[in-house]
């Protein structure tokens, strides 16, 4: 299959007054496109890091990113971080306004997406109007706008109730395998891992290093919420559950 | 739409204590001005010092005959109007540098604490000697008064801006200039309409007495 992104020995460490951090030890992680990769890891372990290297907003110290010139790289954050002055389109569309690309062609490819996903009785409400998934969506459309071959979700559900989380969870890998995007997940819950991914990369405490690699084998024509009643879900819960045990 | 009991019972409940609120403010209001003419026409406080109403009647009254209340009013709108304009758009501009720049609010941030616990009031014959027995000195004294709270006011606006959304602005590679057209400037307009509120009083609080405009220049409204 295609590697759309292969990290290769990436490790990287703060520097603050009471010492250094070492956030990331020698990671190597490859992406497959199409594939819904889930990294998931403790709290603080540095994850989140790793985006933060892989999107450019921080430098790595040592390693490799290996990826196309041209790939777009989508990222949907903890917290939908809608703007609350302005409308669910305008919202929608401010990625593509900062990019300088909100042209008619955008317009409509983000009322098209608005539309597919039902939003579009809401597109001149605001977000106070939205519930906390339909926000969620909003915030999935605005990265989606920008058409990126790669969307890196930093624990888009955390901000949600266990139900909704998992309603919330499906629609959003629904939209993503729909619209043929490949994306990388980072999570804490394994469940939600192991439903929507294909491939999990299970992290260390900090400094995180790759522990173990699963290819998740459950059957892909079901729901996320079915693929949580397979048999085979419960071996790989356990199995994920330990190797984050030994890690705490 | 038909509304039940229950609601209009509610609505009800609103009105009724937007009522009494209003009328307890009236009341105040009123018992206030009884109370200040009663004691000063009484000599329980000093009427020379504290005046009255009744004399602050008369006072307006005979500005309105001898035709020069307007010309006292205008020129202390203007002074106002101009160090609130200069006051706020200063204010506003070096907050934005020192948002762009962090470095600079950690060089000026000592400076700007000095500056703000000056009892500004007190450097009135400096502010003279400086810019001499005019209207200057009186705006330059109400500018000193509101600058420095502007500027730590809308600039601690611009830093409580969301993390989480400065950061999707940096996904989006947002421009600094993007950054505070799109997101830094809204998020902090409540903390500058309240730095816009406070700028007006300490505006004035810059040109009346005895700051301003009786220590320097006899044509003013506070004069009187």
């Amino acid at each position: 299959m295609n590697k759309i992104l292969q990290v290769k020995n990436i490790s990287k460490t703060y520097n603050t007054l009471n010492g250094e951090i070492e956030a990331l030890k020698d990671i190597s992680i490859d992406i497959n496109e199409g594939d819904f990769t889930a990294i998931i890891g403790s709290s603080g372990c540095g994850k989140s890091t790793l985006f933060n290297i892989i999107i450019g907003l921080e430098n790595k110290d040592n390693g490799i990113i290996k990826k196309n010139d041209n790939l777009k790289i989508g990222y949907m954050l903890q917290e939908d971080a809608l703007l609350p002055y302005l409308t669910i389109f305008e919202n929608a569309m401010i990625g593509l306004k900062i990019q300088k690309k909100d042209n008619d062609e955008n317009k409509k490819y983000v009322l098209n997406l608005l539309k597919e996903y039902g939003l579009i009785e809401f597109i001149n409400k605001y977000p106070k109007e939205l519930s906390g998934g339909m926000k969620q969506r909003v915030a999935l459309i605005r990265t989606l706008a920008t058409r990126p071959d790669l969307l890196l979700l930093d624990e888009p559900f955390s901000a949600l109730d266990y139900q909704s989380r998992i309603k919330v969870a499906d629609d959003v890998y629904n939209i993503i395998k729909k619209e043929k995007k490949t994306a990388i997940m980072i999570t804490h819950d394994i469940g939600e891992a192991i439903s929507l991914s294909q491939v999990i990369y299970v992290f260390s405490k900090r400094p995180a290093v790759v522990k173990k690699k699963y290819n998740i084998k459950l059957p892909n024509n079901i729901n996320s919420i079915e693929k949580r009643k397979c048999p085979e879900f419960a071996n790989y819960y356990e199995k994920i559950w330990s190797d984050l045990d030994e890690t705490i | 739409m038909k509304q039940s009991e229950k609601q209009i019972a509610f609505l009800k409940n609103i009105k009724k204590e937007k009522r009494i609120i209003l009328l307890f403010q009236i009341s105040l209001t009123i018992i206030f001005f009884l109370s200040w003419e009663f004691l000063s026409s009484k000599g329980y406080i000093n009427s020379f010092i504290y005046s009255s109403p009744s004399k602050i009647i008369i006072t307006i009254k005979d500005l309105i005959i001898t035709n020069n209340i307007l010309k006292h009013v205008f020129t202390t709108v203007l002074e106002c109007l101009i160090a609130f304009i200069l006051g706020t758009s200063l204010g506003f501009g070096i907050a934005i540098i020192f948002y762009l720049f962090p470095i600079t609010i950690k060089i000026f941030d000592p400076f700007l604490t000095i500056l703000n616990s000056l009892p500004k009031v007190a450097l009135g014959p400096i502010i003279i000697i400086m810019a001499g027995a005019n209207p200057k000195s009186i705006i330059l004294t109400a500018l000193l008064t509101n600058i420095i709270v502007n500027i730590s006011t809308i600039y601690n606006g611009f830093t409580n801006t969301d993390e989480v959304k400065i950061k999707l602005f940096k996904t989006f590679k947002a421009s600094k200039r993007q950054m505070l057209h799109y997101l830094v400037i809204p998020s902090a307009y409540p903390t500058i309409i309240t730095s816009l509120k406070l700028n007006i009083s300490l505006t004035l609080i810059g040109l009346l007495p005895p700051v301003g405009e009786k220590i320097f220049f006899n044509k003013c409204y506070s004069r009187y």
